[in-house]
This record gives structure tokens, sequence and C-alpha cells, in this order.
């Protein structure tokens, strides 16, 4: 059996580790293995992926060698996660972390040119095919997934331009349509939701019944898409997300920097196939309706 | 025509194998249209929308995968799942034969007792720290990731010359050490020449200019694009020159750099004017004065530096073939080109390829644009939009992020080459394609398609389209260089000789009534 040191652990997963707990293994991929606990999705990842919500980041290059297959059981407690037979995982070398988004300030007059820069990046050098500029190799599924989920987006965020608490019901309808869509393990529609939910966490925001609005979302996600998906929706309704998305949210709130936004923005695309990009058009998105809504606030008030 | 469906029972697979497997699913013969997707109900909304729909696919579960073709064969049927099915067990590539999968630098070496290089290509965020960690075993390293921080480098390099070790990167593509090519490096003999490059794609012209010219090269040392900043200060250029002075094989040392920092450019001539070897400097924009007063020999273009070097290293001028430019053919496709046709577009995967032709066409031309322009007046305001004349190196960071480099898969240029090739304004693109190791095993193949279509297209519209290529590579690299020269004069691509050659030619040909 394969013996480890652990090199990072998330807060919520330290908390699981109070007593002796059998768990499964839910799916198993190159970099990370998913397991359930107690019908929570927990993530054993490698040394390259960063820290995140869940997350158990260890000291190997990758999972190849060690051939765990779907559906074995493991234990963990206090000091060790253990595959049974195949991966032990030493605890005490891990050091806490735990995902801390800022707080925005609408005002900053640098976060509108971040904001804007940002989605130039996107639409022209990210990965997700519904969102770039120019498309020359799109199969009749591409046109009509990126016509749904172009859409369904736009629809989303009219329906939250609307304003009110009176349109909520709307917004979840729309966000519904959402949930799901798109071919990847965490689908685009999953993802752009992941971003909204991460933009609208790091405002105290009032222009509409937020809490309402993340426990809708979390529950239609539970039965409508799949468990990994849900379980990264889950925790960006909480605030919390991997250790690349927070650090690029905090770029765009820090002085105007176009290199550093461009930097930490490659570092959020190169998540998955899409999945980086769309999460980030979400948080783009999610902000431009907050400052809007912010800018809307002030007129108001100094009419 | 025949759609068929198969689930995929609780099947997870990571989005980028997801996204590769449904792509080259729709690559098999016969499958008119193939999906392959997680089994939500919006992703069943979308298959049946497509005309896709069928039982199987609406009994999926959320954690299902589904698999779904159509083809006008149906007696193709079960091939094409059976093909399906076997990208699902080849989508891991393993080890080739032979090759031993260390986990870390750490094991690698403790295995490995003589190893003394370590080639490290990490996401960038990691890249440092595993250089270190090699440093720390003493093992001279190789860094082929980018987006390192500056004050990164610099830690790894006072670290490595502390030390007496060379620390090539970040950012470094190229090297060729005891005859060894690492990264994007061509086959080239092994000779008495050695090369300090700041620059890879340079780099890897000079090599082949010097192995055409019959020489060769005893060591090849990268150093990364920012050694020559004003941050890093030249400190991997003067390590390896000082390596190459010790260096008994070596009997002619060249430099090579972009523009270097006036300040590093310097202390590095001081260097030159102490060594001694002959040394050629080739610093793009660099200063002739200062380079002849350090008693260096300097040269404007890289064929110029490897013919210098060669002469150094004992090669009689009149003998070698050098190539000169082709008058006539200047005046023969300025003879083709309307007046409406008045700009180059050069669309490089090689930066310093990119950057020689630019320099080139500046010579003589005002308004040369490009993404790796230092005059901020002339750099693009959107890379995606050519301004009169372009030069665009599509192996900079900005069209590289999270993609492969344009080297590893020229297919990034396509989409931009056939819309220059439209612009009734363009009289010329040219084209680098590079050979070698690591480089794409066909990269004129790849463009090919293309180049007929925009040919064609041009044809039709009563226009001529020039386009310059230049493949980089020699005879003895894994491509098949007269084979690749070849597809494109079939193809109606004008040949160019060098790198040189190719930003003279560019611009010479929308030059009018002042050839050279």
């Amino acid at each position: 059996m394969k013996q480890v040191n652990a090199l990072s652990i998330d807060k919520q997963f330290k908390e699981k580790m109070r007593s002796k707990t059998v768990f499964t293994v839910h799916s198993v991929f190159e970099r990370t293995i998913n397991i359930l606990i107690e019908n929570d999705l927990f993530t054993l990842a490698c040394d390259q992926i960063d820290s995140a919500p869940a997350t158990l980041v260890i000291d190997i290059p990758d999972f190849n060698e060690c051939q765990i297959k779907a559906n074995t059981q493991g234990f963990l407690s206090l000091t060790t996660v253990e595959i049974t037979g195949y991966l032990a995982i030493n605890l005490t070398t891990a050091s806490i972390w735990e995902c801390q988004l800022i707080d925005f300030s609408l005002h900053h007059h640098h976060l509108g040119k971040n904001i804007s820069l940002a989605m130039q990046e996107i639409t022209s050098k990210g990965n997700a095919k519904w969102l770039r500029k120019e498309n020359s190799t799109l199969t009749a599924f591409d046109k009509e997934m990126t016509r749904m989920l172009t859409e369904r987006t736009t629809n989303l965020i009219e329906s939250f331009q609307k304003n009110t608490n009176d349109t909520i019901e709307e917004t979840i309808q729309c966000a519904k349509k959402l949930i799901g869509l798109g071919q990847g393990l965490t689908p685009s529609g999953d993802d752009f939701l992941v971003g909204l939910l991460l933009a609208f966490s790091t405002s105290n925001t009032t222009f509409f019944n937020q809490e309402k609005w993340r426990e809708q979302i979390v529950k239609e996600a539970k039965s409508h898409t799949n468990i990994i998906s849900y379980s990264a929706i889950k925790y960006a309704a909480s605030g919390q997300t991997r250790e690349t998305i927070a650090l690029f949210i905090e770029t765009l709130d820090a002085k105007e920097n176009d290199e550093q936004v461009k930097l930490a923005l490659a570092n959020v695309m190169k998540i998955g196939s899409s999945s980086g990009t769309e999460m980030a058009w979400g948080i783009l998105n999610g902000l431009t309706l907050l400052l809007k809504q912010e800018e809307q606030n002030d007129n108001t008030s100094k009419n | 025509m025949t759609i068929q469906a198969k689930i995929k029972k609780n099947t997870y697979f990571d989005s980028v194998s997801l996204m590769s497997l449904s792509t080259r699913a729709n690559l098999i013969e016969d499958v008119k249209q193939a999906m392959i997707g997680m089994g939500t109900d919006m992703n069943k909304e979308v298959i049946r929308n497509v005309g896709m729909g069928s039982k199987e696919i609406e009994a999926a579960g959320t954690g299902d995968l589904m698999i779904t073709i159509e083809t006008d064969n149906p007696d193709a049927v079960d091939t094409i799942f059976e093909e399906i099915d076997l990208l699902f067990t080849t989508k891991v590539k393993k080890p080739q034969k032979g090759a031993t999968v260390y986990k870390s630098i750490n094991q690698a070496s403790q295995e490995i007792e003589e190893s003394n290089v370590a080639i490290i290509s990490v996401n960038g965020s990691f890249a440092a720290r595993e250089a270190q960690e090699a440093l720390d075993k003493d093992l001279h390293v190789m860094l082929f990731s980018d987006n390192v921080s500056i004050e990164e480098e610099l830690a790894l390099k006072k670290s490595a010359h502390e030390k007496g070790l060379l620390m090539m990167g970040p950012d470094c593509g190229t090297a060729i050490i005891n005859n060894i090519g690492l990264c994007f490096a061509n086959k080239v003999r092994k000779g008495t020449i050695g090369i300090v490059a700041a620059s890879g794609t340079g780099a890897q012209e000079l090599s082949v200019r010097i192995h055409e010219f019959g020489y060769g090269i005893s060591q090849l040392i990268g150093t990364g694009g920012r050694d020559l900043s004003e941050a890093i200060g030249g400190i991997m250029m003067l390590d390896g020159l000082a390596a190459l002075e010790e260096d008994e094989e070596t009997k002619v040392i060249m430099l090579i750099s972009k523009p270097p920092a006036k300040s590093v450019e310097i202390k590095v001539l001081e260097a030159v004017k102490n060594s001694k070897k002959p040394v050629v400097v080739y610093f793009l924009g660099g200063d002739e004065e200062a380079v002849t007063k350090a008693g260096g020999h300097y040269a404007k273009r890289s064929k110029e530096a490897a013919i210098k070097a060669v002469i150094l290293a004992g090669a009689k001028e009149e003998e070698l073939d050098t190539h000169p430019l082709n008058i006539p053919l200047v005046e023969e496709v300025r003879a083709k080109l309307s007046d409406e046709q008045k700009y180059i577009r050069g669309l490089f995967c090689g930066g310093t390829l990119c950057d020689e032709a630019m320099y080139a066409a500046m010579e003589k031309l005002d308004n040369v644009y490009s993404n790796i322009q230092t005059n901020p007046e002339f750099k693009l305001v959107d890379n995606n939009k050519s301004q009169e004349h372009t030069f665009i190196d599509f192996g900079s960071d900005e069209f590289t992020s999270g993609k492969p480099h344009p080297m590893i898969d020229p297919s990034t240029r396509i989409d931009r080459f056939l819309k220059e090739a439209a612009d009734p304004e363009v009289a010329v693109i040219a084209m680098d394609f590079v050979l070698g190791y690591g480089s794409h095993e066909d990269p004129v193949g790849v463009m090919l398609p293309a180049i007929k279509e925009a040919k064609e297209q041009a044809e039709k519209d009563g226009r001529h389209l020039e386009i310059l290529g230049y493949v980089l590579g020699t005879e003895l690299d894994v491509q098949d260089i007269k084979e690749q020269t070849q597809k494109l004069m079939d193809a109606g691509v004008t040949i160019s000789s060098s790198s040189q050659n190719t930003g003279l030619l560019a611009r010479e040909f929308v030059l009018k009534g002042d050839s050279k």
C-alpha cells in the first residue's frame, strides 16, 4: 500500500476527521479522487491541484500508479485517510486551508475596467466554444448547445436586471434552465451559475433575496446535475471556491493592473476543459450586475 | 439516417477527456455527428433539439454518460461504437516501452545517481518550486515552463550562479547539450561553435544555418527570454559565456538575444571584451559600434551571424552557398500585385523568426505593427485585428494561455491566416514551419488545406495572393524537410531559404521601385 503525506486540507474536510468514518470511492480521475462520506463528496487531489473546498491535497503527482477503482471502501481517522489496500495518507503533515473570499468595494473605479478587460480576454481566448467571438468548427450539436447557453444565460441576466424581490421567481426559473446544460463533467450552465453565486458572495447586496435564490439553486442542482457539479454549486452558494478562482476575484478588486488580471484569469481558464472560462464568465457577469445595481442605488440616493 | 445511443451507467470522466473523446468520436469514419456528455435533462433537451433523441437517452440519469451517434451507414453502427469504446480505453497515454516514470525530482535524482540535468515543464505556479528543488540536488535546470514571476527567476538564477549550475529558463524552449536536443531543437551535427541564446527559435535558426554551411554546434545553452532584462541582468548569458569559454570543444562563441536592456548589453559586451575566443554578437536592434569596440563580431541578421561564425571557425567565404536574395523573384511578385495590395501579414510560430522579419520590415516601412512590438505606438490595439503591416508571434503568452505552443499545434493560426488571406489589401502572408524535436510531425500538412482554400479564393476574386513560407529544419530532423518544402511549393507557396531572407523578401515584395 502506497503511503504519502498530505500537503493541505480544507477546514471542512478536517472537521470530518473527528471520528473513525467509513467512506466509498465515488470516482477516480488522473489527478483527483472523489470520496463519499455520509453522502457528501470530498476530494483527494494530487500536488499540482490547488487547495479547494472539501479537498485534501496530497504529495503525489497523479493517481495512475495507485490503480484505485470506484466503489472501493476506505476509512478516515484523526490522522489518516486510507483507501483500503491502495493508499494511506498521513494527515499530520497537512496545513489547514480555508477559502476566504474578499468583500468587494463596488465603488472602485478600476473594478469595472478589470471586468471589461477579463471579458474581452474570455471572448477572444477562452476555452468555451459558446463564448468565443470566432468559431469555425461547430457541429450541429455544438451550435444548438451554443444557442441554448447564450439564450439562457442572457435571459437569466436580464431577469436580474429587472431587479426587485418580486422577480426572484423568474430568476430561479431562468437559472433552473441552465442546471445540467453542457457537455463537460461539470456542465457549462452549472459552471456559469457557480461563478454567479461566487460573485454574489463578494458583496452584501440587498438588491434581491440572495438567501432564497441560493437555497433554490442548490436544491434544484441536487436533482438536475451530477453530484460532482452539485458539490461545486453547493460550495459556491456558501462563498467557497478553489484557490485559483479566489485569487482571480481578489485580483479584479486589486488596483488596475492588466497583466495581473490576465495572468490570474489565464490560470482560471486552465481549469477543466472549459469550466474555468465559464466560471470566470459567471463571476464577471455577476459582478457587472452588482455594479449596475450599486450605480442605480447611488443615483436614487442622490435624487 | 441512423441514430443510436448507448449509456454508461455512473461513469465519470474529467471534462478535458470528455471533450477530447467527443471530438475524436466525430472524426470516426461514417460518423455524421457524435455527442458524449452527462445525462442531465438539459443535455437531453439539446440532443432532442438536434433530432438525435432516443429512448436510451431519455432513460439516462444525471450520473450516467450518454453516447449518441448519427450515421448514414446503418451497417457501421457496431463498428462505430467499438471504436468509441476504444477511445475510452486508450485515453491515458501509457509510458513508452523502456521509459521509467518517476514521481518527483527527488526520486529521479536518487535513482539515477549520474543525472545532472533536470528538464522541467509544469504549470508556472509550481515551476519555481520544482526548479529550486532540482538546483538543491545540484542539477542543472532547463525550465520550459512560463508564467514564472521575475522575482522567482532572479532568485533561481542567483541560486544557480552561486552553485556553478546552469539555470536555463524559465520559458526556455531550446538547448543542445552534448549533441542532444532538449525541448524544441533541430538535429544538427556536432562541431566547434557554441551558442548562448536568450531566444529559442533564434537559436534554432543559427544552429540550422551553421549546419547548412557544413559546420556544427558544440553546445547550445538557452537562457530564457527575460535573461537580458534589467531585472535579471543577464546572469545566465554571462554564466553561459563563461561555460563556453571553459569548454575545450568550443572554438567560436555566438550570443543571440531579442533587444536587450542597455545596461545589460554593456555588461555582456564587457564579458565579450575579456573573452579569449572570438564572439559573434547577434542582438536584434543591437549597437554595432559597441560590439565592435568590445572586440566582438557584430551581426545584424541571423544568416549574417551564422556566416561570420563559420568563417571564424575556418570556412572560406567564397565556398559558402549563402543564398543571396533572389531579385528577379522580387520583381516577378511585385508585377503580380495590384495597387490595392499593400501590406505584409506575418504569422509566425517562432518568436525570434517573427522579430527578425519585423525588424527587416521596419528598416524600410513606417507602419509596422505587432503583438511583440517594443514601441507602444506600434503595438496592436487588438491582437486579433491586423493594422497595416502586421507581424504576429503566435507563441506569445496571450495566444498560448491554456493552449499548446503553435510549434506543437500550428492549427492555432489557421483562422487568422484565412482572415488575412481574404483581406484585399494584403499583398503577402509570411509564415514559418518549424521542424525538429518537440515540433508538430507535419506542420505544413496542418496548414495546407487552408493555404489551398485561400489561394483558390484569391484567384476567384481576381487577385494574386503571395504566400511566403520558410521551413526551419535540417535533413536530419525527424520530419522530412524535402517533403515539407515540396508540399508548400505544390500549393503555390514561395519558399524562403532562411529567416533572414523571409523578412527581406516579404519587405521587398511590398515595396515599389526600390529593389535592392
